[in-house]
């Protein structure tokens, strides 16, 4: 059992790092699979480059809007602004920041199966022996019905050895042109990373506690709006079936739910570690919390709004 | 049962050796699957490019991971655009660049580890040589060797050359042999040179020996604490707030650390004799949440010890 905790632990500690492990290991397993059991390049001049990039680029457009759907922020962001008053949907600056913040961490799938997809070699193979410009190139030195017979490389059909070989040369770009979209792409990562925290308000040690703060109030929101749920359920069903009035519930409103349900503002003056936070310690009793000057999205703290009642922080 | 505890214990206190082993056996995998999974030479002129990628973008991923996995990378740039001063204190201006230098060396060691397996393996090597056009390469390569070693040398690796398939295997293995004798000499030059800057560290370390290991233990348990307090803290304020939401009661206070207490704590460490503080937590609870920084030493403390909270 002590074994377990410790396990658990490690797991809440670094849950971060390990989600994002995750998702590349689940990206690549898929990869693998797609590439040995589904792709079959057709071999003609006509559809090779289409179905090779096809391949490659549909699964990445379909993870990044799936990025998007299981990101809490999206939903949090999304959920009411329709029917609300712009003000709480934020300016135009700000929702741009949150977006493009949004769009980074839904990036990583994507490019994670392009990089596998580019190492493994099978897609751009395909792709590239269809495309008419590389063919001028590969071709230069060659038989004469290089070009014609280059579409055919993927199949091992070509007659000519040298141009089979071809194969090998098209399999060495892909491998080439992985590697180097993975290293930029940990470049650029580290790079906006570095300015992000550069720019941070906040100390090391704050933002440290301010992440064990976010999951501990989601761990207790939940549990206490299922306590509560339970209770108001219970007592609303118990009426229904004796026919009584029910008791008054002292439950939050909706504006209430409105306000700790927005977009989170740091405040230079204040310290408040999520919009509950804030609304609990708003100045007037009566009155809603007012967005004051001073109040902005700061990206490092992108992670006060992943979290929610059912998902999981910082993923 | 006893036993049991025994050996975790064991494995516990031996933790630095069994990461950088854990460390070295993931290398050697992963360049294994690499080698005969994706690695496939392409015998062309385009050899050297293929083979130098292979061998450097690992390397330089795992470079980067160790910037993002190291906790003082995070500790030294968190607020420092916000704040210049924090990192660039009167007087200690070099100090941002000593703790940038000691973080890079750290995280210098994986792609070292890949290296030195990738080059005593031969195949990335082999494949990036034998795609060489510098005319120089070529003849220590070709010495002796028929004509047809500088124009095909690119096709030695799949052995489709136009040479004799003895002379082919000759030029195969001394490829091979440059590249073990490339590996060996930078693991020894590497475990040369941090033998060197380790003896040089502990050699001006105003600390002594025992002082040092205590260091170490007081970090690790401090930094134990500080996790513990936190969990507490935050349970606490986190149970106020939801209960006030949920009752719609104004809040009790709750006594917590000043913006500015927090900005002094996460400062980074430097040790001064007259003090004895063991960590920027430990100064500043006991100079009453003090800012400036006086005449500080900096003990050069290797990566991996009393900072890596």
């Amino acid at each position: 059992m002590e074994k377990f905790r410790a396990v658990l632990d490690l797991h809440l500690k670094h849950h971060s790092a390990l989600g994002y492990g995750l998702v590349t290991l689940l990206t690549a397993g898929g990869e693998r699979i797609f590439s040995a059991v589904v792709f079959q390049c057709p071999c003609s001049a006509a559809w090779n480059l289409r179905y090779g990039l096809v391949f490659l680029l549909v699964p990445a457009l379909a993870l990044f809007l799936l990025g998007y759907a299981l990101s809490a922020r999206t939903w949090r962001l999304i959920t009411g602004c329709g029917c609300r008053a712009s003000a709480t949907c934020g300016s135009g600056l700000r929702g741009s920041l949150v977006c493009a913040q949004l769009s980074a961490t839904a990036a990583l799938a994507p490019l994670t199966w392009v990089a596998v997809a580019l190492l493994g070699g099978a897609f751009y193979e395909c792709a590239a022996s269809g495309s008419a410009f590389l063919a001028q190139r590969l071709c230069l030195d060659r038989d004469r019905n290089c070009a014609a017979e280059l579409p055919l490389v993927p199949c091992h059909e070509a007659k000519a050895s040298d141009v089979q070989d071809l194969l090998k040369d098209l399999k060495a770009q892909s491998q080439v042109l992985g590697w180097i979209l993975i290293a930029a792409v940990i470049i650029i990562l580290l790079i906006v990373t570095c300015v992000s925290r550069c720019l941070s308000p906040v100390s090391f040690l704050q933002l440290k506690f301010w992440k064990i703060y976010l999951e501990q109030e989601q761990q207790i929101l939940k549990s206490k709006a299922t306590e509560h749920a339970t209770e108001l359920a219970k007592e609303n069903v118990k009426c229904f079936f004796e026919g009584s009035h029910p008791k008054e519930c002292n439950t939050p409103s909706v504006k209430e739910w409105q306000q700790i349900s927005s977009v989170y503002t740091f405040n230079q003056k204040d310290q408040y570690y999520s919009m509950l936070h804030k609304y609990v310690n708003r100045k007037e009793k009566t009155h809603s919390m007012r967005s004051t000057e001073g109040d902005t999205v700061i990206s490092v703290l992108g992670f006060v709004d992943s979290s929610g009642i059912n998902s999981t922080p910082g993923l | 049962m006893d036993a049991f505890q025994g050996i975790l214990k064991f494995f516990l206190n031996q933790k630095t050796v069994i990461g950088y082993s854990f460390m070295a056996l993931l290398t050697v995998g992963s360049e294994r699957l690499f080698s005969v999974v994706a690695f496939k030479c392409p015998c062309s002129t385009e050899n050297m490019t293929y083979g130098l990628v292979f061998l450097f973008a690992p390397a330089w991923v795992l470079l980067i991971l160790g910037f993002f996995l190291n906790n003082r990378s995070w500790r030294l740039f968190t607020g420092c655009c916000v704040n210049p001063r924090k990192i660039f204190p009167r007087g200690h201006s070099c100090r941002f660049f000593y703790v940038l230098g000691q973080i890079t060396l750290s995280s210098l060691v994986a792609p070292v580890m890949w290296l030195s397996v990738a080059l005593l393996n031969g195949t990335f090597y082999e494949c990036a040589m034998s795609g060489t056009r510098s005319s120089g390469l070529l003849e220590l390569i070709c010495k002796g060797k028929p004509k047809e070693c500088w124009e095909e040398l690119h096709k030695v690796s799949c052995g489709k050359t136009n040479m004799l398939p003895t002379i082919n295997e000759e030029l195969k293995l001394s490829l091979q042999a440059q590249s073990q004798i490339l590996g060996w000499c930078l693991i020894c030059s590497a475990s040369f040179f941090s033998l060197l800057t380790t003896c040089y560290a502990r050699c001006r370390s105003k600390v002594s020996y025992l002082q040092l290991s205590f260091w170490k233990t007081y970090a690790q348990k401090e930094k134990e604490q500080l996790e513990n307090t936190f969990l507490d803290y935050a349970n606490k304020l986190s149970e106020r707030n939801l209960k006030c939401f949920f009752e719609n009661k104004r809040p009790d206070p709750f006594p917590m650390p000043t913006f500015a207490a927090w900005e002094a704590a996460s400062e980074l460490h430097s040790f001064h004799q007259s003090r004895q503080h063991y960590s920027t937590l430990h100064r500043v609870v006991d100079s009453g949440l003090e800012l400036s920084p006086e005449d500080d030493e900096t003990t050069m403390v290797l990566a991996g010890t009393a900072h890596s909270v």
